[in-house]
């Protein structure tokens, strides 16, 4: 499978792809890491606009903006998404209790459904084809990216829109909060991959690709993807990705670039270490203290690895370890709360 | 395309019946399960009748002897009864289960949200979380089962709305007929949820009595709440159930409107000849359908519209939203569930609540539970947002 | 309140309750058919102006037929608040 296009919005100006690289990082300092968005004035129309609850402004935004500056009409819709438009369904919810379950108003439950991304970008560009929206927690992005092989796999489909959205709302960072996901005290964003505490900071993005069975022209090929859904220590998720490399001829030097979860909570850190230890010829990247952490946040790594085949630079803070300059293969992994872990392979493209 | 991944196990919990004997009892009879609510806590339970499943979670735990810790919600507890009904039926060890060629696709749309109270408690107090903190999630019942039973192989969760479970379908069909798994147990689960309640209200599409789908009178549909698992493998000799096959499917969005069908029914054609396409089979061969008759003016009528228009006779169908109401992610599962049924037991079940064809189309559905033998039958699922899906089962 | 008063206070509301970004009070004409015209109104929206009428003139509208004999243009939905209205 090949990528040929990508986008990103995310805390960080990288809808406008120039600012991402050359400027300064944005650094918060309320533990929560919102996108910063385009305008998408000719995205969305108004009247289609007004109705969209934000993360279905965010996926359909994004996707319309990768694919009308790109003429892209994909004939398949995938999304993804751990939690769906979860601000619309706690706007619904304060409705029932502070009406109590009175006359309410149906557009925040229309837009709370997950598929509400992938079916109103469908209903906007007038596209019949298969549409579906995977909400597997953490390993929602990479089932979406699975069931996009399946259709390429079966032939008759030439082009996917994968997408994934990940929106925070007060209420599911409050939600998060209590069931101890976040770190007790504020801390500057930027400086999330150097503190010794307990728990991440919360983020949200939405990550936009396109992709096709046979390319001449592309960013990226995704060579290889799995999940591993438990409690797993670094030696078995080792085995795992030795055992991928193996199958696909490659020796663990092969892997010029690999970006790591890190995402500041000394807790569940010890996996990336031993990641970084292992492939001690690569260099090594981390992301979170510009995104935050949240559950699908791979399908930004996805798009980070793409952009390093791409740009070859970086802001410097993600840069952990320099190796080597030269850039193949980017290995991704990350992991959600320790439970669900996503690795994938991938291979420079024949477009810089 | 390969034709040969049979249904060896059903797992089934619904208004009519706690199991699949039960609710095959009730489909023969024409026993409709939709009632006055008496577990759900809401104000409707006055204004609407539902398909609710009339036990608490606590007399379910009691019911089934299951052993769950108290984070279960009632999504999680119905999809617990009905998984490992359907791979004891199938006579799957856990060995099986735990194969990395068996994968578990699940659907859900109402997921945690079943104990809003608890969720809206903790999304807006910083303090004394719930039991359910960890358990809101559309995948948390899945990440339960994978958890409990230590499944290994390929997972995943689908929500597209009212097609979810016709979709997981789809998607373990495709796996297995590419080789990444030899099994699947796939299904959906919802229970009945105040936000659902008050969602579809919202909407203006809660009947004020039976949801009488295809009737001339119809007025909305009613809600009800199931879990249904199926359990799919290669054809073998050491199948030792057989229900049926599943053939194929097919998915296509009607892009016209979040919550209502277009007139001319695209979304429905193209996911109904993308079916036939992959199955090899033209619209001469299907015996039946198992429509996804809502109540609804509106989805009952383009419906008829489309399969009087599509397969040009009349041909015997009925939705099985009439027993149990509509089931939301469970409800392509549980039709696809009546098909087999059906085919396995050469008869046909009754739309119940049926007085008068739609005048405009007059296209009545099947009212008579009776013999009938088939060789194919097709179930079709629409949901929010577009989404539509039709399913081929065989003999 | 006058007719005059409730029209421009109804334009306000309906485009607050419908987030019609590209719409002001000014441009809101009396006359045009929610539905069906340039103003590109739905079914939905329907509703959210069935919610907006109880929420704030305490008309309840129980069905949909009854929604359609009302929500027609800005001049027949300020006749129907003025008949039946308990807020005044």
């Amino acid at each position: 499978m090949f990528i040929e296009f990508s986008y990103a919005i995310s805390p960080q100006k990288t809808y406008d792809e120039s600012c991402f690289l050359d400027s300064q990082a944005i650094n918060y300092t309320n533990n929560q890491l919102q996108v910063i968005e385009p305008k998408y004035n000719e995205a969305i129309p108004l009247n289609l606009l007004r109705r969209m609850g934000r993360a279905v402004r965010l996926g359909v935004g994004g996707a319309m903006e990768m694919c009308i500056k790109n003429n892209l009409q994909p004939n398949a819709i995938i999304f993804s998404s751990a939690v769906g438009g979860l601000e619309d369904c706690i706007k619904f919810l304060n409705q029932i209790y502070v009406y109590e379950e009175g006359t309410l108003t149906p557009t925040n439950f229309v837009q709370s459904t997950p598929n509400a991304i992938a079916g109103s970008l469908a209903l906007l560009t007038k596209n019949s084809s298969y549409n579906t929206t995977h909400v597997n927690g953490a390993n929602s992005f990479l089932d979406a990216l699975l069931d996009a092989q399946l259709l390429m796999n079966e032939g008759k489909t030439s082009s996917c829109l994968l997408g994934c959205v990940e929106e925070i709302s007060s209420y599911n960072y409050n939600i998060n909060q209590l069931a101890g996901l976040y770190k007790d005290t504020f801390i500057s964003s930027l400086d999330l991959l150097k503190t010794k505490s307990k728990g991440s900071i919360c983020g949200e993005g939405a990550a936009m690709f396109y992709l096709s069975p046979h390319s001449q022209n592309y960013e990226a090929e995704i060579i290889s993807f799995f999940t591993i859904q438990k409690n797993s220590s670094a030696d078995e998720i080792l085995e795992e990705i030795e055992s991928m490399l193996n199958k696909e001829n490659l020796e663990k030097n092969a892997i010029s670039d690999l970006i790591l979860g890190y995402n500041g909570d000394q807790e569940t850190q010890q996996n990336y270490d031993s990641l970084s230890l292992f492939f001690e010829n690569s260099n090594i990247y981390a992301y979170k203290h510009l995104t935050g952490e949240y559950p699908t946040s791979v399908s930004f790594a996805l798009w980070m690895g793409i952009k390093l085949f791409k740009n070859k630079e970086l802001p410097l803070s993600c840069i952990k370890k320099v190796s080597q300059n030269i850039r193949e293969y980017v290995l991704i992994y990350n992991h959600y709360n320790s439970k669900e872990h996503s690795i994938l392979l991938l291979k420079k493209g024949t477009r810089e | 395309m390969s034709g040969s991944i049979v249904v060896s196990g059903i797992g089934i919990i619904s208004a009519i019946g706690n199991n699949i004997e039960e609710i095959h009892f009730s489909l023969k009879n024409g026993i409709c399960g939709i009632k006055r609510a008496q577990i759900l806590k809401s104000k409707y339970k006055e204004n609407f009748l539902f398909g609710e499943i009339p036990f608490s979670n606590q007399e379910l735990i009691k019911k089934y002897s299951l052993s769950l810790s108290e984070d279960y919600t009632r999504t999680d507890i119905l999809a617990e009864i009905a998984f490992q009904q359907a791979f004891q039926d199938a006579g799957w060890s856990h060995e099986c289960i735990q194969s990395n060629k068996t994968c578990f696709i699940s659907s859900s749309t109402v997921g945690g949200m079943s104990e809003i109270d608890e969720l809206y408690h903790d999304a807006i107090h910083k303090t004394n979380p719930s039991v359910f903190i960890q358990s809101y999630a559309f995948s948390a019942h899945a990440k339960k089962i994978v958890e409990r039973y230590e499944i290994k192989g390929k997972t995943a969760v689908i929500n597209t709305a009212c097609s979810s479970s016709s979709n997981a379908i789809l998607l373990a069909q495709r796996m297995i007929e590419q080789g990444y798994a030899d099994r699947a147990i796939v299904g959906g689960v919802d229970s009945l949820s105040k936000f659902t309640i008050n969602g579809f209200s919202s909407l203006s599409i809660l009947s004020q009595g039976y949801c009488k789908a295809f009737d001339q009178n119809r007025d909305g549909l009613n809600l009800g709440e199931s879990a249904v698992y199926l359990c799919l493998e290669k054809e073998s000799k050491n199948t030792k159930n057989y229900y049926g096959k599943i053939i194929s499917g097919g998915n296509a969005n009607d892009s016209f409107h979040p919550s209502a069908l277009s007139d001319d029914g695209k979304g429905i054609t193209l996911a109904i000849t993308s079916a036939l396409e992959k199955a090899k089979l033209s619209f001469e061969n299907i015996d039946f359908i198992q429509a996804h008759g809502t109540g609804t003016p509106n989805n009952d009528l383009v419906e008829t519209k489309t399969m009087k228009t599509l397969f040009k006779r009349h041909l015997p169908f009925y939705s099985s939203k009439t027993y149990v109401g509509h089931t939301l992610a469970a409800s392509g599962a549980f039709g696809i569930v009546t098909c087999l049924l059906a085919l396995k037991n050469k008869e046909i079940y009754a739309n119940l609540n049926f007085q008068q064809a739609i005048e405009e189309i007059n296209y009545p559905p099947n009212l008579i539970n009776q013999p009938f033998e088939a060789k194919y039958a097709m179930s079709n699922a629409f949901g929010f947002n577009g989404n539509c899906t039709s399913i081929i089962l065989q003999r | 309140m006058t007719k005059e008063e409730l029209k421009t206070q109804l334009k306000e509301q309906i485009i607050q309750y419908l987030n019609l970004m590209d719409m002001s009070v000014d441009k809101f004409p009396d006359d045009v058919p929610f539905f069906g015209s340039e103003l590109g109104l739905d079914s939905i929206d329907s509703l959210e102006m069935i919610v907006l009428l109880e929420r704030e003139y305490g008309i309840k509208i129980e069905n949909p037929q009854e929604g359609r004999k009302v929500l027609i243009d800005i001049n027949h939905m300020a006749d129907y608040i003025l008949e039946h209205s308990k807020v005044k």
